[in-house]
């Protein structure tokens, strides 16, 4: 359908600008992470408390690894 | 709206994608699933205010442009316009989301990573050179793709270029950020630099490292012109001692050797001439007219300075008309020359001379260029000219209206000779005109410079004589003003400047003395009584006042012949004087005039009083005002009072005749001896010396002084300046001098008339007293026999208690008739009148040839000719 269409298009034409922007202002987000964004947030997800979540996980994941990371090398040594 | 499952399902793969679950395990991963889930659902935040989100973003755009990121900010904001046409309700908190999870996009600059993003749907592909000649290809033979050849002859410096056509390079063209095609021949990520980028502009200034040699651009020739054109070194061109040259290595692509030279003299030239003038404005000076010439100097450079500004713009941001070529350099420089060009020769002719000289070269400059049709160059000397000339004249019209002198100005030409003012001598001494040196009049003045000085002078005068400073009026003059002085120099060009402006001044100059020496003149008439002071020195020196003379000089002739020591006592005299000129109506007159009587002879009054020379020991002096002492000077009163001795001396001897020797040969006989013959001859000698004596004043008074007098006055009254004033009453002081025999250069003249005179009063003694001492009258007192002593002690002991000149008191003080001749015995009354009259006709005769002698000699004295042709009519039979 014609309308459909046209609005697939024009989603995806916001969505490349969005995804634009998106890297202008280095929110370190890819193109799949900004679409579920843009999801959660047309159907009510507060931004703000999304970016909070994002941030935080962000951390979680960096400590993690840096656990991780130096775990492996004593283990490295005891071998 | 979806549903909560879809929600939550988002929730995971967003949360899995950021974990990445290799790196972690499940629980933890399932415990993070959670934590965010939480963290999504459950806040306390607010919703979301697009304004303030729209605020952000703006506040974000102009920090990029602050920190000079302004792709990056020019990228957001055409985005952010992009997505306006998109009316969606949740962009507000998307932007939000962006915003929240920003990083530091200032630092972290991603715009090369917007390459890697394909291309949005749509987008047209970049326009290729191979996609244009596959759809349009062009003739590459054609005449229109051909380089064409500027040259006008083929030098062996410069390169054979092919005539091949060169298409625009793929390379070159413009890569618009953010939007390309991927071209196989762009290298990924590599950013090219936009040439409407203005900082990449200033790569066209710098300069190369080392000098050029070979073939330069005519863009850079025109470049490093410009720079030294500023004042900045360049690499064509090398300083020398006698100025800027290019670098005869160095050409110019597209522009031949020869006009290349001529081109590059020219701004050598032209730098030469802002160097030179540059130079001079920045040396310090004191005189006041230089400095403004520095100073309209200084807005010609500026000017120029302006012009070459615009130039320099006009170089570096080309306009659609604009073409920068060395024919528009050359264009450049013909406009700029004239004024730097004019003034930097005017300079080089001044060279080392003073401030004066530089006036002098810039007027003689201003008159050639106009004279020789360089219009553009006259308008520029002359707005260096005038001011400077205006300047020069202010004190020069202080001095000419109010003959004020500025006491720090050693520029003007016009000098006090010392601070305090001797007014006797205003006129003479006190001020000084230099005609050499620094403060030398310039060329163009020198020959107003003494009507200058004359005008200052009278001015000084007026002010002096008022009593109060002369503030004088305004002269209203187009030279005075220098806006109107500049506009009369550009009101028609076909007027000469020069004698215009010397017109003008001259006729400035006399209107302004004129209408001083009038008024000045008027003072001395009304205030200083000029016209009574000439005939009062008429009266008093040159017996214009027969009675009044008649009246003072009987009594004072009668003590001489009294033999009295104190005849010319000062205290009668003064008394004689305050009588004889009260009785004529004039008694203040005598209050000017001071009495100098001298005692230095050792003779006896006896003998001092047979010589007409004992009137030297007398002389009045009239005291002058100091204003006409300014006019009639020290030395023509000293005229004056050797007039007034000669012509009193004559007097003398025409009085001892006629009182004495006439009376006597008529009504006494000579002796008793004597025969009727010789009673007769006595008389036709007293005749003939009486008639000599008579001849001679006559001719003194009427013939020379009389109509001297009255020429005199005639001048002085139509003079034009005070000069003329002085000068005629000098001349007619000289004229007097010979005219009288009291001048200095006829002294033997006046030794031989004394001595003429003395006979006459020898002729007296004899005919009158003569007699011989055995046949002495006891009515009358013999002085002779008197003691010179005895005779001063009777006079000292009366001449303080009496001032009457009775018989009685000359009686009982001892004084009488003191002319006795004591004859020898072998000779007689005859024997001594022959001899007396034997040396009168000697002396005459030589006399008389003197007068000739001189009389042909000069043209003050043609009067003295016709003296002696009456004087030779007095013949002794």
């Amino acid at each position: 359908m014609p309308s459909k269409e046209s609005k697939r298009e024009k989603a995806k034409e916001v969505v490349d600008i969005l995804e634009e922007i998106s890297i202008l202002l280095d929110t370190d987000l890819d193109r799949a992470q900004l679409s579920l964004c843009v999801s959660l947030i047309e159907n009510g997800v507060n931004p703000e408390a999304l970016a909070n979540a994002i941030k935080g996980l962000r951390r979680e994941v960096k400590s993690n690894e840096k656990a991780l990371q130096d775990i492996r090398p004593e283990s490295s040594m005891s071998d | 709206m979806a549903t909560p499952t879809a929600l939550n399902e988002w929730l995971d793969q967003l949360c899995s994608s950021i974990i990445k679950t290799t790196t972690s395990s499940k629980q933890n991963q399932k415990r993070l699933q959670d934590a965010f889930r939480r963290h999504v659902k459950r806040h306390n935040f607010a919703r979301t205010n697009q304004f303030e989100v729209a605020e952000r973003l703006d506040g974000l755009e102009e920090k990029f442009q602050i920190l000079t990121l302004d792709n990056l900010s020019d990228a957001l904001r055409e985005r952010r316009n992009e997505l306006k046409d998109f009316q969606n309700n949740w962009l507000p908190d998307v932007l939000d989301l962006f915003l929240h999870l920003s990083g530091d996009p200032a630092r972290n600059e991603r715009l090369l990573e917007l390459y890697r993003v394909p291309p949005r749907v749509g987008t047209p592909p970049p326009l290729r050179w191979k996609d244009l000649l596959a759809d349009d290809p062009i003739d590459l033979h054609d005449r229109l793709w051909r380089m064409p050849d500027f040259r006008d002859v083929d030098d062996s410096g410069y390169e054979d270029d092919d005539h091949t056509v060169s298409t625009p390079s793929s390379a070159s063209s413009k890569r618009y950020v953010g939007r390309q095609a991927h071209d196989s021949t762009l290298e990924q990520g590599k950013l090219l630099f936009d040439l409407s980028d203005k900082s990449a502009s200033t790569k066209i200034y710098t300069t190369q490292q080392s000098p050029p040699a070979g073939f330069i651009t005519e863009e850079s020739f025109i470049r490093q012109a410009l720079f030294l054109l500023q004042g900045l070194p360049v690499d064509v061109f090398t300083n020398k001692h006698n100025g800027y040259q290019r670098v005869s290595s160095v050409a110019v692509r597209g522009v031949p050797n020869t006009s290349l030279g001529t081109l590059a003299d020219q701004i050598s030239a032209l730098r030469r001439a802002h160097d030179l003038v540059s130079s001079w404005i920045d040396k310090k000076t004191e005189c006041a007219y230089i400095a403004a010439m520095k100073s309209a100097a200084e807005d010609i450079q500026h000017e120029y300075r302006k012009h070459l500004d615009a130039m320099q713009q006009e170089f570096t941001e080309p306009t659609r008309n604009s073409v920068i070529s060395a024919i528009r350099l050359a264009r450049f420089i013909d406009e700029s020359n004239s004024g730097l060009a004019a003034i930097a020769r005017f300079l080089d002719e001044v060279g080392d001379g003073d401030s004066v000289v530089c006036l002098e070269k810039l007027y003689d400059a201003t008159q050639l260029s106009q004279l020789s049709g360089d219009y553009e160059t006259y308008i520029c000397l002359c707005s260096l000219l005038v001011p400077s000339l205006c300047t020069y004249l202010r004190p020069v019209w202080a001095w000419l209206e109010n003959g004020r002198l500025e006491s720090d100005n050693e520029a003007f030409f016009v000098q006090a000779r010392s601070s305090t003012t001797h007014l006797p001598k205003l006129w003479h001494d006190q001020y000084l005109l230099y005609t050499t040196g620094q403060s030398r009049p310039p060329t163009f003045l020198a020959s107003t410079a003494p009507d200058i000085l004359a005008c200052g002078k009278t001015a000084a005068f007026l002010s002096q004589l008022a009593g109060m400073h002369n503030k004088g009026t305004l002269t209203a003059s187009s030279l005075r003003d220098q806006d109107r002085f500049l506009e009369m120099t550009r009101a028609d060009p076909n007027i000469p400047f020069a004698a215009w402006f010397e017109n003008n001044w001259h006729e400035v100059v006399t209107r302004l003395l004129q209408s001083k020496t009038e008024s000045l003149k008027a003072l001395l008439s009304e205030h200083c009584s000029f016209e009574e002071t000439l005939h009062a020195l008429g009266r008093v020196y040159l017996g214009q006042d027969s009675v009044l003379l008649d009246d003072i000089e009987t009594k004072l002739f009668d003590r001489i012949d009294r033999c009295m020591d104190d005849w010319n006592d000062r205290f009668q005299l003064k008394d004689m004087l305050d009588e004889a000129f009260d009785a004529q109506g004039s008694p203040h007159v005598p209050n000017s005039i001071i009495i100098h009587s001298a005692y230095t002879s050792a003779r006896s009054m006896h003998s001092r009083r047979t010589s007409v020379k004992i009137l030297n020991a007398l002389a009045l002096q009239y005291v002058l005002s100091w204003p006409l002492a300014n006019i009639i000077g020290e030395d023509s009163m000293t005229a004056y009072r050797r007039v007034a001795l000669l012509l009193m001396q004559t007097r003398r001897a025409k009085y001892c005749i006629e009182r004495t020797g006439y009376l006597s040969v008529v009504s006494v006989p000579l002796d008793e001896d004597a025969t009727p013959s010789d009673q007769r001859y006595a008389q036709v000698l007293a005749f003939t010396l009486l008639n000599f004596v008579n001849t001679l004043y006559d001719h003194f008074t009427t013939t020379t002084l009389g109509p001297l007098t009255h020429s005199m006055k005639l001048k002085v009254r139509d003079a034009v300046t005070v000069d003329e004033m002085i000068h005629a009453h000098k001349n007619y002081i000289t004229r007097l001098g010979y005219s009288c025999l009291a001048a200095p250069k006829v002294k033997v003249l006046r030794v031989a008339l004394i001595a003429l005179l003395d006979l006459c009063i020898r002729f007296s003694d004899l005919v009158s007293n003569a007699a011989k001492v055995q046949h002495v009258d006891s009515d009358h007192e013999v002085s002779s026999f008197m003691s010179a002593r005895s005779r001063n002690r009777t006079l000292r002991g009366d001449q303080y208690g009496s001032d009457s000149e009775d018989d009685n008191d000359i009686g009982q003080t001892g004084e009488g008739y003191s002319s006795f001749i004591v004859l020898e015995d072998d000779t007689t009354i005859v024997k001594e009148l022959r001899k007396v009259q034997a040396h009168f006709q000697k002396q005459l005769k030589f006399f008389v040839a003197g007068l000739r002698g001189v009389g042909r000699a000069g043209q003050h004295v043609q009067d003295l000719e016709q003296l002696a042709d009456r004087l030779s009519w007095n013949k002794i039979t």
